[in-house]
């Protein structure tokens, strides 16, 4: 029965939450640009995703030609599943997961499978040059994300994600603690999730699409909402892990500000090249969140 | 370990970018070579624009023709009228009011604040900053409203004419030029603030597509190309024309010619602009705004070549007349051409990231480069 409960919410309310922060980035961007941004459909616009979902959802289902099929018709859903199975490691949904971080991360990590399946499989040089660069993204930020969830696992003594949001209420948020862990958590999550500066995979002015090049109508909306879920989990697990979580509505509180830092970064900021968001992978982002490891662990001795 | 790489099989894989690439600034096509992300070879493509400029001037007569140049830069087309009428009266031997020359200057200033505003917000946009681009185009909106109420068009003016111009500028439509410049001076300190000291942005700018002093006087380069790589020949200065010949036009000049330097020189450059500006409207006399000149212009005998500094660089234009309405034969230099041959130069060595900088720093128009 609760899983019964956990599987509805997941596959219900998420997809609603994403495209509830699709319309909320695209408002927020909009006034940070001096533009109005979507405000005809329903009440400020808000409607507006749901309208394009419906859209993509009506659309033909096309494949071009010369592309790998089963490649090209697995990718959307490759994208897709890894983070909504993620979410049922969430406290909110499950507090008594043991192993919470140990299966997020290994879930999280197939997700870098489908951008190489659909740039491999999309017969388009852009889409390639797009999955390549995604998947050298996901596989080197994936380490600097994990070593900045080993910090509070470590500070906790426990992987439950509940045990360390309960830990934060009892002492101080590991923000404040873990400060070095926030930041290589904050900024691997972006380049995760493909946040600006960080979506050289899905480059506007150089690849036009990157790997989502060929695709349109519900394989491309499923892209897009895993993508904006992928968002709200990485902002979900920043509020839990780091900082301090709490009841339901601090925790969406928390999220909408960090979303909200996230959408303001994407105004402000150039798109990194590739060769520097490897060399700020591997020089910068790791060696901080291994020495936020090493200073939990001497504090803890 | 060499034995090692050649094992792998490596093979070059061939991009084309472009005619309808977001990033190629219009019509322009360019086929990369890649090894990897690195570009080691670049066949540029042009002529998708091609409209047969130079031909219909000669099928058209001289007054006839006076709306085509609008259509050579549309960014700028101040600059091309002022390159087409001037190689005219040049040759016919016409001598313009001072206050049409003075009024002359205040728009192609303006149109160059405006030519370089879409520099920068598209240039942003290919380097990934999307805001700027609609900052910029906030305040070249305002300039495309003041010359639309002086010319009735907001990029194909047609204001400039054989001996003078289309019609006078009321004082009020000064006075508002005026406002304008200092409400400018406000907005170009908040570009600054935005984008100068971004670290991303400085990283993805500098010592990229670099062209030393030697290679861009070779390569013909001119305008803020040539400029940024410490060149300093400026038109305005150097060869000054109408207006130019009264004031003092500041150089601006970078030495190392890398994109980070272009993009300097064009931002001190609008500020310029909006000291010139200042300079003109401050100095503009009453008069008369055309010349007396015949209804039916013939081009005489003879040949010209007039260049004006455009936003993009040296726009010239070689007329040569037979003496009836017709010219016989018209050459146009179009700056952007010229910039863009030193593009492979350019490319070779950098990644497809840098590729779609560097071209936005190179700052083409397509209808001036295809014609």
């Amino acid at each position: 029965m609760k899983t019964l409960v956990i599987a509805t919410v997941v596959g219900m309310v998420i997809p609603g939450i994403a495209a509830f922060l699709l319309w909320y980035e695209r408002r927020l961007l909009a006034r940070l640009q001096v533009r109005m941004g979507p405000n005809r459909v329903g009440p400020q616009g808000l409607w507006q995703s749901l309208a394009d979902i419906i859209k993509l959802l009506s659309k033909e289902d096309t494949v071009p030609a010369g592309v790998n099929p089963w490649l090209f018709k697995l990718a959307p859903v490759m994208a897709f599943l890894p983070v909504f199975m993620a979410f049922a490691a969430l406290p909110e949904l499950d507090p008594k997961l043991n192993i919470g971080i140990l299966y997020l991360t290994a879930v999280l990590s197939l997700s870098a499978l489908s951008f190489l399946a659909a740039g491999m499989g999309s017969h388009s040089k852009y889409a390639l040059l797009g999955g390549f660069r995604a998947t050298a993204q996901m596989v080197s930020y994936e380490v600097p994300l994990t070593l900045a969830l080993l910090g509070p696992a470590m500070a906790a003594g426990s992987l439950n994600l509940n045990v360390m949001a309960w830990w934060q209420q009892h002492h101080l948020p590991y923000i404040l603690t873990q400060p070095l862990g926030a930041i290589g958590f904050f900024v691997a999550a972006m380049a995760e999730a493909h946040r600006p500066p960080f979506d050289l995979a899905e480059a506007e002015s150089e690849l036009v699409a990157g790997y989502h090049v060929e695709y349109s109508g519900v394989r491309f909306a499923l892209f897009v909402v895993s993508e904006y879920a992928h968002l709200l989990l990485l902002c979900w697990l920043m509020a839990v892990i780091y900082l301090g979580g709490g009841p339901a509505w601090l925790v969406a509180l928390k999220i909408m500000a960090m979303v909200s830092v996230i959408i303001w970064l994407r105004a402000t900021m150039p798109r990194i090249r590739a060769d520097q968001l490897m060399a700020l992978g591997w020089k910068v982002l790791i060696p901080l969140t291994s020495l936020n490891l090493l200073w939990i662990a001497a504090w803890n001795l | 370990m060499i034995a090692e790489r050649d094992s792998i099989t490596q093979e070059e894989l061939v991009l084309n970018l472009g005619p309808q690439h977001p990033s190629t600034h219009g019509v322009f096509r360019m086929v990369l070579d890649l090894r990897g992300e690195t570009i080691v070879g670049v066949t540029p493509h042009m002529g998708y624009l091609h409209r047969g400029f130079e031909k219909l001037a000669e099928r058209r007569t001289a007054v006839q023709y006076q709306p085509y140049p609008d259509r050579w830069d549309y960014l700028a087309a101040m600059f091309d009228e002022m390159a087409y009428i001037g190689a005219g009266e040049a040759l016919i031997g016409i001598e313009v009011p001072p206050r049409a020359e003075w009024l002359r200057g205040i728009v192609m200033e303006l149109n160059r604040l405006s030519s370089h505003l879409l520099w920068l917000g598209t240039f942003l946009l290919d380097v990934g900053a999307l805001s700027p681009f609609l900052y910029t185009f906030r305040e070249r909106e305002m300039i495309l409203d003041l010359l639309m109420e002086l010319t009735g068009a907001r990029l194909t003016y047609s204001y400039l004419r054989f001996g003078g111009l289309a019609h006078d500028a009321e004082d009020l439509w000064l006075k508002k030029v005026k406002a304008g410049v200092r409400y400018f001076r406000r907005r170009f300190r908040e570009y600054r603030d935005l984008i100068d000291e971004n670290e991303i942005f400085r990283r993805r700018v500098q010592n990229i597509g670099v062209i030393d002093r030697d290679r861009a006087i070779r390569y013909g380069l001119s305008g803020p190309m040539a400029r940024a790589s410490g060149v300093a020949w400026d038109l305005r200065r150097g060869r000054p024309y109408g207006i130019y010949r009264q004031v003092e036009v500041p150089v601006i000049t970078r030495e190392k010619g890398d994109t980070w330097s272009r993009y300097e020189v064009r931002m001190d450059e609008m500020e310029a602009s909006l000291g010139l500006l200042d300079v003109f409207l401050d100095s503009v006399e009453a008069g008369p705004v055309m010349a007396k000149v015949p209804k039916n212009i013939k081009f005489p005998d003879g040949e010209t070549y007039f260049s004006v500094e455009g936003p993009r660089g040296e726009l010239g234009v070689y007329l040569v007349g037979d003496g009836t309405a017709h010219a016989k034969r018209m050459k146009i230099r179009p700056p952007s051409l010229f910039n863009l041959q030193a593009l492979s130069h350019l490319l070779v060595g950098h990644m497809v990231s840098d590729a779609v900088a560097i071209l936005g720093s190179v700052d083409i128009v397509l209808g001036e480069v295809d014609r």
